[in-house]
């Protein structure tokens, strides 16, 4: 082999995206913060350094991959798109109209195009809560979140997670202190996109911390606002979870993007100590493209996590979610229900493994994955999977893909409901079970009214009337 | 009130209904008998307008106006109403929003202001005392895990919550206690009046005993083969459908075996 011929075959060949994006060099962290002392330039420069070649080392996702084998990545990494140099505006009429600003709690943290925006963040001193921004936290308790970091830079087997790790800007950072019951009042993290010009990639690394029999609710919107048509956008974001012994975390994570071409991606990594709880509840609205990778692992006995999702698309909107749910020690438990409600072209991929490792006995697990079609274009891909290493365990799961019952949509014609009304109230109702786990109020009624508006019903009274029956007042 | 002429019905090509009139007047109460398979629920689901059946033949008038090119949702704002022989399950659609929801579609059409909440709760309130259910069922899902008589009160309640013109009452009395029968019976006569009409479909004569019928009619094989009065009901209930059958000449398998037995 000539020189040239070996220099060629070592060269790692880029794809646009990746070209595009690590071009800029930018440090993580760096670009909220551009006065960085030389031990954290160091610091970052290594991660950097240790990221990318991890990420060269995975290489970018193709179809070949059994994780990636629906979802149209290609389309993203032919992209050139830039880490936006700053925030771009916010359209808060916007977002405003679409019900999302609501305040959803008293402590937040909102970051757009991955920039913390103190402006439209409130964190009111709130004994046995840290909650921050992740430029301040690392300035505070570097000791918390460098680990993590380079445990992710040496492991990950994602490429996106990391390129995230090796230009992460900025991000939220909770811990709740042991013992502390903060549940009552939601913790709201909010990532926008604002207006650019070009192609843009974000990428975020978020913290949640859990000290021991602690417990919170926390409520994470990601939302990709309308650009000019046809650029495509990236957002990207790593969830780290941690949830020590005895704590419960209520969490909900929504997903909606408004352009075709907007792209959601979220890595979620948690850890649940013995008898603690993970409720997670993740959201996938909109037009654009969702896609999480979560990996979640029980390491304590007693040790839960509840997972109920909710895809609600039309046009070519997508959500792909590809699971892994771990059980490492005995008597631990996890449930998922995944549901998704599709029209016109969408897609809806379910991807998930229940693992049960050989000394996890007597572990109880479930997984349902539930389709509906609404449209003769939309499809649903399905893959419940139990990988079993223990003999004395408890493990179910099962899939379907269905329509809108006619006898269902007779009934609600019978009595007086148009077409369009019995549909929504149908498919509302198919939704309904995916919200059990948020059981505060202020935040199902959030999200009754997104699923609502996603469902196409704004007309108010009918709108009310469904919400009112979500909230279940009695008579 | 209600007019059908010469109707013909078709499920998946099979004709159920061969020809069948049946003309109700307001004020009127009208009974159909007859025996299973004959097509007593096939008439009430052709008339609220189920999808699945066809009607090659005939005509249906409600009010003068002809209903048959209508939407089910249409002829139910009409002021049409079937209480479901099987009542249908919604999971996931709460009881008191699917009921505010369907006044608010009916106050809509009829150029009414809709109902706002405060106003539906003390409308339901009102509502449930009528038929004697507790609160606790408008929380529920739409029939979801309801037993079979908890299931047709909550029919009966949604007759009261949408006060139709003319209802059409399948084996509503089937699968109901004995009180929740008068009950349900009650509910019934309080929501029957002069500019009104109802037509009940029943297998027994018990009920007829509470909700008193002007005509009695019995169905058998798609058409109405007798109609009577009250009495006619408690002569079938003692000497069964052979006599009726006979008369009209349609003989059964069941019927055959019946007089062989009979002989032996
Ligand atoms: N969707 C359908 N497909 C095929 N056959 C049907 C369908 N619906 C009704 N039928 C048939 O039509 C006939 C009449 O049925 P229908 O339910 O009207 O009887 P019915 O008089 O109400 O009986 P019952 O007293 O048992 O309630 C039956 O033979 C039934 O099997
Ligand atoms: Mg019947």
């Amino acid at each position: 082999m000539s020189p040239k011929a070996a220099q060629l075959e070592k060269a790692p060949v880029l794809t646009v995206l990746e070209e595009s994006v690590l071009r800029s060099k930018r440090l993580p962290l760096q670009a909220d913060a551009p006065e960085t002392s030389a031990d954290t330039q160091a610091v970052m420069q290594k991660l950097q350094a240790t990221a990318i070649e991890r990420l060269q080392t995975i290489g970018m996702p193709t179809k070949k991959q059994e994780a990636w084998k629906y979802c149209p990545v290609h389309t993203l990494l032919s992209q050139s798109m830039v880490l936006p140099e700053k925030p771009g505006q916010l359209d808060a009429a916007l977002l405003k109209e679409a019900g999302h600003l609501e305040p959803l709690g008293q402590t937040r943290l909102a970051f757009i195009d991955g920039y913390y925006s103190p402006r439209n963040s409130a964190l009111p001193e709130q004994e046995g809560i840290i909650a921050l921004d992740t430029r301040q936290a690392y300035a505070q308790y570097s000791d918390s979140l460098l680990p993590v970091w380079q445990q992710q830079a040496n492991a990950t087997t994602d490429a996106f997670h990391a390129m995230n790790v090796a230009t992460h800007t900025n991000g939220a950072y909770v811990y709740v202190d042991p013992d502390e019951d903060k549940s009552a009042e939601a913790i709201h993290i909010a990532c926008f996109s604002g207006h650019q010009t070009e192609q843009t990639a974000t990428f975020q690394q978020h913290h949640i911390d859990m000290g021991g029999r602690s417990k919170a609710t926390i409520i994470f919107q990601c939302l990709g606002l309308p650009l000019d048509e046809g650029l495509h956008r990236l957002m990207h974001q790593v969830l780290y979870i941690d949830v020590a012994e005895g704590a419960e975390l209520d969490l909900i994570l929504l997903h909606d993007d408004a352009i075709p071409n907007g792209w959601q991606m979220m890595c979620i990594q948690g850890n649940v100590a013995a008898d603690a709880v993970l409720n997670l509840t993740t959201v996938s609205l909109g037009l654009g493209t969702a896609r999480d990778h979560l990996r979640l692992n029980i390491n304590g006995e007693g040790g839960m996590v509840r997972h109920h999702g909710l895809t609600i698309h039309q046009q070519q909107g997508q959500s792909y979610l590809h699971c892994q749910i771990n059980h490492l020690v005995p008597n631990s438990q996890s449930h998922q229900l995944v549901k998704s409600i599709l029209d016109d072209a969408s897609k809806n991929d379910f991807d998930a493994t229940i693992v049960v490792a050989k000394d996890a006995q007597k572990t109880d697990a479930t997984q349902l994955n539930k389709n509906l079609l609404l449209s003769d274009k939309a499809r649903a891909w399905t893959r419940p999977q139990l990988k079993i290493d223990a003999d004395d365990v408890k493990c179910a799961h099962g899939a379907t893909v269905g329509q809108l019952n006619p006898e269902e949509m007779f009934y609600l014609a019978s009595r007086g409901m148009p077409l369009e009304t019995a549909r929504c109230l149908l498919t509302y109702g198919f939704a309904e079970d995916a919200l059990s786990l948020v059981t505060h109020a202020r935040l199902h009624k959030y999200l009754s009214t997104q699923i609502v508006a996603a469902l196409g019903q704004t007309d108010s009274p009918i709108a009310c009337a469904m919400e009112c029956g979500t909230c279940k007042a009695p008579v | 009130m209600i007019k059908i002429t010469n109707l013909h019905a078709t499920v998946n090509d099979t004709p159920i209904l061969k020809g069948l009139n049946l003309t109700i007047n307001p004020g009127e109460i009208h009974a159909i008998m007859g025996p299973n398979g004959s097509g007593k629920s096939t008439l009430s689901k052709v008339v609220a307008g189920h999808p699945a059946y066809e009607v090659t033949e005939g005509t249906v008038e409600f009010q003068g106006q002809n209903i048959l090119d209508m939407e089910p949702d249409e002829r139910a704002r009409l002021g049409m109403f079937m209480a479901f022989q099987y009542p249908v399950e919604l999971p996931g659609v709460n009881n008191k929003g699917f009921l505010h929801m369907a006044i608010n579609a009916k106050r809509k059409a009829q150029g009414q202001d809709e109902m706002p909440m405060e106003a539906f709760d003390a409308f339901l309130t009102e509502k449930l005392a009528f038929v004697d259910m507790d609160a606790e069922y408008m929380v529920r899902s739409v029939n979801e895990g309801f037993s079979g008589g908890e299931k047709k009160r909550n029919e009966i309640l949604q007759m009261a919550v949408l006060d139709p013109t003319f209802a059409m009452l399948d084996e509503t009395d089937s699968g109901l206690d004995i009180d929740a029968l008068r009950i349900v019976a009650d509910g019934v006569n309080k929501i029957m009046a002069p500019d009104k009409a109802m037509l009940v479909i029943t297998h027994y004569q018990r009920l007829l005993d509470y909700i008193k019928p002007d005509v009695v009619h019995v169905l058998a094989d798609g058409r109405i083969i007798k109609t009577g009065d009250k009495s006619l009901a408690l002569k079938l209930e003692k000497e069964g459908y052979d006599w009726v059958l006979d008369e009209a000449g349609i003989t059964t398998d069941a019927t055959d075996d019946a007089k062989t037995l009979a002989t032996v």
